[in-house]
Parts: structure tokens; C-alpha cells; sequence
């Protein structure tokens, strides 16, 4: 169980993170939410921490991580112990919201107790099945798919058996291991190898399951905080059937903790815009930064969330001093991961597909709008990859009917509570690759077969969480979620 | 929105949804052997070989980390249905750096036959220096 000192440790330092940031938090059910988001925070600190210690001290760079990585544990412990500012709130800081359970037994709480045993028992079952076609998938592809052999486990190869030459990965004789790619999850991966010694085979599939699990009890979460728990065990039960999902999981790819990271950015936000607390609103922007230090689409999603967010402040009818203050926390956490990105691109990896590639902004416009028979074949694309039943099992069908539905009956609803921002986001992320595809190096039709079913993952929970949102028979009130 | 209407789509909504999780197809799963899953849990890695063992012959050569070609088949090509060959050298001589264009001073010889070796070396301009098989070995440039 050589692997549980590096988890343990991770989990742990997420959980400071977090809470830190949410220790006087209105947060719904944040015990729980905390523990789904402590080990991919932590992982994702330790990655950021691990490449400023590779970048100051290239040999002696394992080392650093680890007293870099422990003295942030250590303050942040302090801090918790020492400023915690609110006793009330800490006392109350593993409460659940099962209000429903103290409830006089009435019709509609015995109704509601039943459809959520119903729904949990069904959850236990897919969810076992999940695992267990998981652990089998991942034993007998140990080393994962193409991109974790030949990228991700590559990069962290570099970082792990030679830290004086882990530079060696942004050569471009490596240009088939794409230099300028982010490092969250090779840097997640190596962290484990260096705490072991060794390149531990189990640890690249557990990161995998980490964020697949962690993605499906996020859907889990939000829905059981602002709808009911029985339409959350439904979400998730159905989030573990889709095959894409379940497909992509064991292949290591970093597609699943860039779909974690965009859903979690995002309904953080709603959450953030919900309470308008400047923490929740600075994990969001933490969350969409580690999105851009996973993948590059992240960092076009980075570009979206300040966008969304904008745009949520301002439809806010809070006072414009307290909209800069939010603002400012969402760019604050953003601004973390995201130095990481930028000094990977402008110092240590030059070139790239997109970013660094010598074409000018008037070469993508052109290459954007200019070939009808391009956006032809994308738009094609998009169409036959969305509606292919066994993969999505109906997900984006879905999504579509709730947006027709969305806006035509239920539209002052989704615009009260904020409802909007999940499909708003999950539009525009499509909208996103839908234009980048158009500048593509490669061939159209290849980029399409090899990327648009992964690309279509990332914006998946979102589009899930949206279409349960709007189909559920009610949203919980404000005031039942903060008594 | 009335209250009915409201009922009716979460009703038909969620038993479609039941309908489609009852009925999703079970994945045929190979059972694993429990030796595997114990060799993974203790860290001994009991059962696995490692990811790319078949370039262990040519680790002997390399006691240094220097740059060196990787000479395969083809010329340098991405989208060659061999390539994976060249990358998964690579991965397995990390943090050495495995050049496909023929550059380097020694070059990892991997291709299919001698015949193709032979051919391959002249184009490059590379002679054998060692031998690790059919179409196998190390090569140094002219």
C-alpha cells in the first residue's frame, strides 16, 4: 500500500485549502463538497508547487517540492487552528443537509424518503459496476491509453528519474509529446513517483478514478444541495453509464480532470453567486486556473469562466464596490495556476499548436471564417458525435430539450437563481472548440475522428447538471438551503 | 408555469432516465487475476512488464545519457502505423532524448529486417556498429 502516503498527503493538503477558504462559508453540505474536491486541489497544488521547484532548482527540484509542498501544509494548518474566526460555524462544519429526515413524517417527506432510497440503492449498483469495470479495464491496460503513454506518463517520466534534466521534456525533438502541454497531471503523477521512489504502476489509474469519481459525486453534490437528493443519485447514477465517460476514465487521459476541474470552476461560481461570498468565488477562479494548468482548452475555458462570471456579477443587484471585490478573489485564484501556464508557454515551451505557432490573429480569423465546406464538415462532426446513442446514452439530446425547455417555460426561473450559467457555459465551451477546430494544423477530418468525442467530455457534467436542473420538479429555495 | 405541466415533464423526464440506466449495457469485463491487483497494491508489480521492455537490449549501450537517432522503417512520420515503436523507446529512455532525424552521432537501429536496416543506414548515412537482432542494433554515423 505504497500508494497511500502520497493520497493521504494530497487529500490532506486539499482539505487545508479548502478549509481555509470555507471555514466560514454558507456553503450547502461543504463537509461533503470538500471532501470530493480535497485530493484533485491537493494534487493540483502539489503539481503548481512541484514545477516552481523544478524551475528554481532543476536537480535538487524533488527535494524542494517536498518542503515547499509541506511548509504550505503547515501554514495553512496554523492558520486554520490559530484564525478561525467563527466557533459557531466550525462546530457546524461536517453538517449535512438531511433537514428532510427531521421532518414531521408527512406524505411528501415519506415520498421524498423513498425515492431517495430507491435512487440510492440504484446508485450503489451502477456505481459498484463503475468500479469494478474500472479496476478491470485499468489492470489489464496498465499503462493506459496512447496520449498517457506517449504524453502525460512521459512528461512525468522526466520529472521523475532525472529532475537536472526534466527540462528535456519541452525539447523539440519531443514535439510528437507536445512541449507547451500543461503538467497538472504529470506533475500529479510524479509527485506520487518521487514520494515512493519509485514509478508506481497503480498511481496513474488512481489519479484517473480520482477525478472520474470525483466528477459523477460533484453532480451528486450540487444537485442533493439545490434540487433534491434523490434527482443527485439519479444525475450521478446516470453519469457512470455513459460509455464515454466510462471509456475514457481507464485510458489516464487528461480529459476527465479537465471535465472535473471546468464542472467543479463552474458550479462553484453558481454557488459563489448564489451566497456572494468572495472565498467560493476565489476557489471558482482557483478551479478554472488548475482547468488551464490540466489542458490547453483549459485555458481557452479560463477565458469563458472570467466571461460568465463578468456576466453574473453584473446581472447581480449587489453594489458595484462589492462586485470589484468579488471580481477581484475570481482573478486572484485564476491569476495562481494561470503563472504557471504562462511561464510554461513564453519561457520554457515556445512553440505550440495554437499559442506560439507564428500565425497571426488575422490568419485564425480567416481560418475561422473562411472555408464554408470546413465548417460543413465540423458542424457534421458535431452533430453525428452528439447524437451517437451507446456513447452519450442520450446526454446531449437532453441537454437540448432542456434548453428548449429552459427558455421557453421555465426562463425567469433559471435567470433568478442563476441557473443559466452551467448551459451558458457548456454553449460557449462548444462554441470554443467549434471555432478552434476551424484552425486546426491538422487535418480536418482526422482531428475530428481522434479529439471531438473527448472534447465533447468536458462540458458533459455540465450539461447534465443543467438538463436535471431544469427538468426536476423544484429547486430548493434560498432559504431552505440557508436557514 | 403551472404546476401540472411541471409534474408531468419531471415525471417523464425521470422515467426515461430510469428506463436508461436500467437498460445501459453491463461491459463485458476479462476477470483479473488477483495476483495482478496485489501485485499493483504492494507496488512489486508482479505479473507487468515494464512499458517498453523490448528496448531493455539497447540500455547497455547508453551508459551515458547522451542524444542518439532513432532510425526506424520510414522517415520521421506521425501518422506511420509503426511510429508508436519510436515513441515508446523514447518513454523508455527517458531522460534520454531519442532524435527521429537522423542527426545524432549513435542511432538506435529498429527496423523490420536487415534488408531494411541496410537501406535505411545508406540513405542516413549511418554504419552498424552493434547487432540486437534482425534489423536490430546500434549504429554510428559516418
Amino acid at each position: 500500500m505504497i500508494f497511500l502516503g502520497p493520497l493521504v498527503s494530497s487529500f490532506i493538503l486539499g482539505f487545508l485549502i479548502l478549509a481555509n477558504l470555507l471555514k466560514n462559508s454558507r456553503l450547502p453540505n461543504r463537509a461533503m463538497f470538500l471532501f470530493i474536491l480535497a485530493a484533485p486541489v491537493g494534487l493540483g497544488t502539489c503539481s503548481i508547487a512541484m514545477f516552481w521547484a523544478y524551475v528554481a532548482a532543476a536537480s535538487h527540484g524533488k527535494g524542494l517540492s517536498f518542503v515547499l509542498i509541506g511548509l504550505l501544509g503547515a501554514y495553512l494548518l496554523i492558520r486554520l487552528v490559530l484564525k478561525s474566526k467563527s466557533k459557531a460555524v466550525q462546530q457546524n462544519f461536517f453538517h449535512l443537509d438531511l433537514s428532510w429526515l427531521k421532518k414531521k413524517p408527512d406524505k411528501a417527506a415519506l415520498l421524498y424518503a423513498l425515492l431517495s432510497a430507491a435512487a440510492f440503492i440504484l446508485f450503489c449498483y451502477i456505481f459498484g459496476r463503475f468500479v469494478r469495470n474500472f479496476i478491470a479495464a485499468s489492470c489489464w491496460e496498465i499503462f493506459g491509453g496512447w496520449d498517457a503513454r506517449f504524453i502525460w506518463n512521459l512528461k512525468a517520466k522526466f520529472f521523475f528519474r532525472s529532475p537536472a534534466e526534466w527540462a528535456g521534456m519541452f525539447r523539440q525533438e519531443l514535439s510528437f509529446s507536445h512541449p507547451d502541454y500543461p503538467l497538472l497531471l504529470p506533475g500529479a503523477i510524479a509527485w506520487a513517483w518521487n514520494w515512493a521512489g519509485k514509478e508506481l504502476l497503480i498511481w496513474p489509474p488512481l489519479v484517473a478514478f480520482l477525478f472520474t469519481a470525483g466528477t459523477g459525486l460533484l453532480i451528486l453534490w450540487y444537485l442533493f444541495s439545490y434540487v433534491t437528493l434523490w434527482s443527485g443519485l439519479v444525475a450521478c447514477s446516470y453519469f457512470f453509464i455513459i460509455g464515454e465517460y466510462q471509456f475514457w476514465s481507464a485510458t489516464q487521459y487528461a480529459d476527465i480532470p479537465v471535465c472535473f476541474f471546468m464542472t467543479s470552476s463552474i458550479i462553484t461560481l453558481l454557488a459563489a453567486v448564489r451566497t456572494g461570498e468572495k472565498s467560493i468565488f476565489f476557489l471558482a477562479g482557483l478551479l478554472a486556473g488548475m482547468a488551464a494548468w490540466t489542458k490547453n482548452e483549459g485555458l481557452f475555458f479560463a477565458a469563458w469562466a472570467v466571461l460568465i462570471s463578468a456576466g453574473a456579477l453584473c446581472l447581480n443587484p449587489m453594489p458595484w464596490s462589492d462586485k470589484k471585490i468579488l471580481a477581484c478573489s475570481f482573478i486572484g485564484g485564476l491569476g495562481i495556476p494561470l503563472l504557471n501556464v504562462f511561464y510554461l508557454k513564453i519561457i520554457q515551451a515556445k512553440t505550440g499548436d495554437y499559442l506560439g505557432s507564428g500565425r497571426s490573429a488575422s490568419e485564425y480569423f480567416s481560418l475561422v471564417f473562411g472555408s464554408g465546406a470546413k465548417t460543413q464538415v465540423i458542424l457534421n462532426g458535431f452533430q453525428t458525435y452528439m447524437t451517437k446513442f451507446d456513447d452519450w446514452n442520450g446526454l446531449w439530446i437532453l441537454f437540448f430539450c432542456a434548453l428548449l425547455v429552459g427558455l421557453s417555460i421555465k426562463r425567469k426561473e433559471i435567470l433568478e437563481n442563476s441557473s443559466w450559467i452551467p448551459a451558458v457555459a457548456v454553449i460557449l465551451i462548444e462554441l470554443g472548440y467549434f471555432a478552434v477546430m476551424h484552425a486546426s494544423p491538422h487535418e480536418i477530418h482526422w482531428q475530428i475522428e481522434t479529439a471531438l468525442l473527448r472534447l465533447l467530455l468536458h462540458a458533459g457534467a455540465l450539461a447534465l447538471i443543467f438538463s436535471f436542473e431544469v427538468f426536476s420538479p423544484s429547486s430548493r429555495s434560498e432559504t431552505e438551503i440557508h436557514p | 408555469m403551472s404546476k401540472t405541466i411541471r409534474l408531468v415533464l419531471a415525471c417523464v423526464f425521470y422515467a426515461l432516465l430510469c428506463l436508461l440506466i436500467l437498460r445501459s449495457k453491463t461491459p463485458e469485463v476479462r476477470p483479473v487475476p488477483p495476483e495482478l491487483i496485489q501485485g499493483l497494491l504492494s507496488g512489486s508489480h508482479r505479473g507487468y512488464v515494464e512499458f517498453g521492455n523490448e528496448f531493455s537490449g539497447f540500455k547497455k549501450y547508453f551508459p551515458e545519457k547522451i542524444h542518439a537517432t532513432f532510425l526506424m522503417d520510414f522517415p520521421f512520420n506521425p501518422y506511420a502505423p509503426t511510429i508508436a515503436q519510436y515513441y515508446t523507446a523514447q518513454s523508455y529512455f527517458v531522460p534520454m532524448i531519442l532524435n527521429p532525424e537522423p542527426e545524432e552521432k549513435v542511432a538506435i537501429v529498429y527496423c523490420t529486417n536487415h534488408s531494411i536496416a541496410d537501406q535505411r543506414m545508406q540513405q542516413t548515412g549511418y554504419r552498424l556498429a552493434a547487432v540486437e537482432g534482425d534489423g536490430k542494433g546500434i549504429a554510428v554515423k559516418i
